[in-house]
């Protein structure tokens, strides 16, 4: 039997630019091998259509056997002709596409967060919000089995939830392992990347702390910031530093290489209703890659045994991120972190998750 | 435009009017020479003397000057930025306001870095400004080099075969055909062969890429010149990108430049874009972008 990952950004065998939603597709390909004869990533045309465009006029991907593109309009002809197979749905817009799949072939249905509060802090209208609501609904209902990234967002649908029985935690977890050991020497820290974090109280502390600490260098990684933007005038005075390197953002290859280089990332915004429901994707890559990590109390405090490195919903101080830095560059953290990667490797090799489908 | 005409034959030879500031301390005021504008700090004693100005008479100084060597940027105007675009210039960083500025005047595209410009630390460090700004290195150089970059007219850089004597206005023209390609929606890791070091700035804008020597990070876009393709050893892993800066002639055709980089590299290699923005009588000056896989 064949497995069709159904995705909705690129798969980072495909391109360079890797969203949360590529990385879960890999992870949840790489988990439903050893169940199926073939497991292929699947994404519509239009889909396909609007993501190349973003990508520079269509550049800037690789073409890889696994990867298929199906025309919206040869969709139905495509689900009646192929064999029984299983459809892994990430994302609640698939919900037509859901509802066309399960009649002839099994489908999954995987969480990876709590959509509706994304929408709400985005500013999307009711109406959006509702739907996605309903979509959730009627596919956690309709699905033979619903993946979730983590017990935090379990407990945030638990009502839905209640009434099914195959319900299954699997927290997003990149392939990526720490690369061979190499000499950490670089800070990481990040700029806010959605519409609704704000990062300027970590960005002025870090003004600061890397005004009176020019032994460590530090990367910061934000997307450009206008004048209107509270964090902009913490990046300029940032830009003026000697010992901070500022970068818009990176492919995929040289994000993880230069994780890495650190002994640590820190990506800390004021609380929103959304934040603690998140599982930052660039925290668990940065797990992933060796680096401690300080952060708000989010999901990611249900992950792992141990939490590598520090959480806080208080605004960050100057001492509490000298005393984080300073710990991570001791190596502190580093028994946390091996048990993380042993933690990180239990998930990616659990055949629970798709046992029964292949 | 001066770069134009290598041996200065169309300049005027006038006396530049007296400015109250920069006329103080500086005696030979020939017009066709190097003039310096702005305060140079610490490097003024090892650049050699020339005709000094005050910023605010950029306009002045561009009178029939061969080249710039420019103090303090952070005073300079927007509308003379323009002006340090047409001759060879050393920039002189003071500070890391200047290099703000820098940074500022190139991403806002008034200023483009070719093989014709330096920057030189004035306190003799440039340490402390290429670790913020890597992409910077490559044009950096120590005093007894400008000054011998001075005394050859800005012209005694690497280059690949047949850019040797083309003007600045050439790297320009370039620069405008290229930078608007935006070839990642990513800030590219960059690398080049020693001949491309002072033209990448020509080919991608240089404040958005990150140095792939200087920072250890898989490269993005390699930069590398057609006498080279051969010899280029640090092409695994592959990059997205390869541009190749050429002058497309009868001995060198665009089939023969991707017939070479088929050979080395073990994925499909797409030519991309094939840009021309110059003539010459041996052929067409541009620059070829080859797509990886």
């Amino acid at each position: 039997m064949d497995c069709y990952i159904v995705c909705n950004t690129f798969p980072p065998s495909v391109s360079n630019v890797v969203r949360a939603p590529g990385l879960r597709a890999e992870q949840l390909a790489h988990q439903a091998r050893k169940h199926f004869d073939r497991v292929y990533y699947l994404m519509l045309k239009t889909r396909f259509d609007m993501l190349s465009r973003q990508l520079a006029d269509g550049w800037n991907l690789d073409a890889s056997p696994d990867f298929i593109v199906i025309h919206d309009v040869f969709l139905e002809r495509f689900l009646n002709r192929i064999p029984r197979s299983t459809f892994v749905f990430t994302q609640v817009e698939f919900e037509p596409f859901f509802d066309a799949a399960r009649q002839n072939h099994t489908v999954v249905y995987d969480v990876l967060a709590p959509r509706e509060l994304e929408f709400e802090e985005a500013g999307k209208d009711v109406d959006n919000v509702n739907l996605v609501k309903y979509r959730h609904y009627l596919m956690s209902e309709r699905a033979e089995r619903v993946f979730v990234n983590g017990p935090k967002t379990i407990e945030h649908y638990r009502e839905h939830f209640e009434r099914r029985e195959q319900v299954m935690n699997n927290p997003l977890c990149p392939l990526s392992t720490p690369t061979s050991p190499r000499e950490r020497d670089k800070l990481l820290f990040f700029g806010s990347s959605q519409l609704w974090t704000d990062n300027s109280p970590l960005l002025e502390v870090m003004c600061d702390f890397l005004g009176k600490r020019p032994d460590i260098v530090a990367y910061l990684l934000t997307p450009e910031k206008r004048h209107e933007d509270p964090e902009s005038r913490f990046v300029s005075r940032l830009s003026l530093l000697p010992n901070v390197r500022i970068v818009n953002s990176l492919s995929y290859t040289a994000h993880m290489a230069l994780l890495s280089q650190c002994y640590a990332a820190i990506d800390w915004s004021r609380p929103r209703s959304e934040r603690p429901y998140s599982t930052s994707t660039r925290m668990i890559q940065a797990v992933a890659a060796g680096c401690a990590v300080f952060t708000n109390v989010t999901a990611l405090v249900h992950y792992w045994r141990d939490f590598p490195g520090e959480t806080s919903d208080e605004p960050p101080t100057l001492e509490k991120i000298s005393h984080f830095v300073d710990a991570a560059r001791s190596g502190e953290y580093a028994p946390a972190l091996k048990d993380a990667a042993a933690w990180n490797e239990g998930i990616l090799s659990d055949t629970a998750l798709f046992a029964g489908l292949g | 435009m001066n770069g134009d005409f290598p041996d200065g034959s169309l300049l005027r030879e006038v006396e530049p009017p007296r400015s109250p500031e920069g006329s103080e301390g500086s005696e030979d005021r020939r017009v066709g020479g190097w003039v310096q504008i702005g305060d140079v700090g610490a490097a003024a004693g090892s650049l050699g003397s020339m005709p000094s100005f005050a910023l605010d008479n950029v306009q002045m100084a561009a009178r029939g000057a061969r080249g710039f060597v420019v103090g303090g940027l952070r005073h300079v105007q927007d509308h003379d930025i323009f002006l340090l675009n047409h001759r060879p210039t050393v920039y002189v960083m003071t500070n890391q306001v200047d290099m703000a500025h820098l940074t500022m005047h190139l991403y806002q595209g008034r200023l483009q870095l070719t093989p014709f410009d330096r920057l030189v630390a004035a306190n003799g460090d440039e340490d402390v400004f290429t670790f913020a700004r890597p992409w910077a290195a490559r044009y950096f150089c120590s005093a007894g080099e400008a000054q011998e970059f001075i005394a050859a007219d800005g012209m005694n850089g690497p280059l690949p075969a047949g850019f040797a004597g083309l003007p600045k206005s050439v790297y320009l023209k370039l620069a405008e055909a290229m930078h608007p390609l935006q070839l990642t929606p990513y800030s590219p890791v960059v690398a080049a062969t020693p001949a491309c070091t002072h033209l990448v700035g020509s080919l991608i804008e240089p404040t958005k890429t990150l140095c792939a020597a200087a920072e250890k990070l898989p490269v993005d876009i390699h930069c590398i010149d057609a006498g080279s393709i051969d010899l280029v050893t640090d092409l695994d892993p592959l990059p997205r990108f390869i541009i190749v800066p050429t002058v497309t002639r009868a001995e060198e055709t665009v089939e023969s430049i991707s017939v070479r980089l088929r050979a080395r590299c073990p994925k499909p290699v797409t030519l991309a874009k094939a840009m021309a923005c110059h003539a010459v009588p041996a052929g067409r000056v541009g620059a070829l972008v080859f797509e990886i896989g």
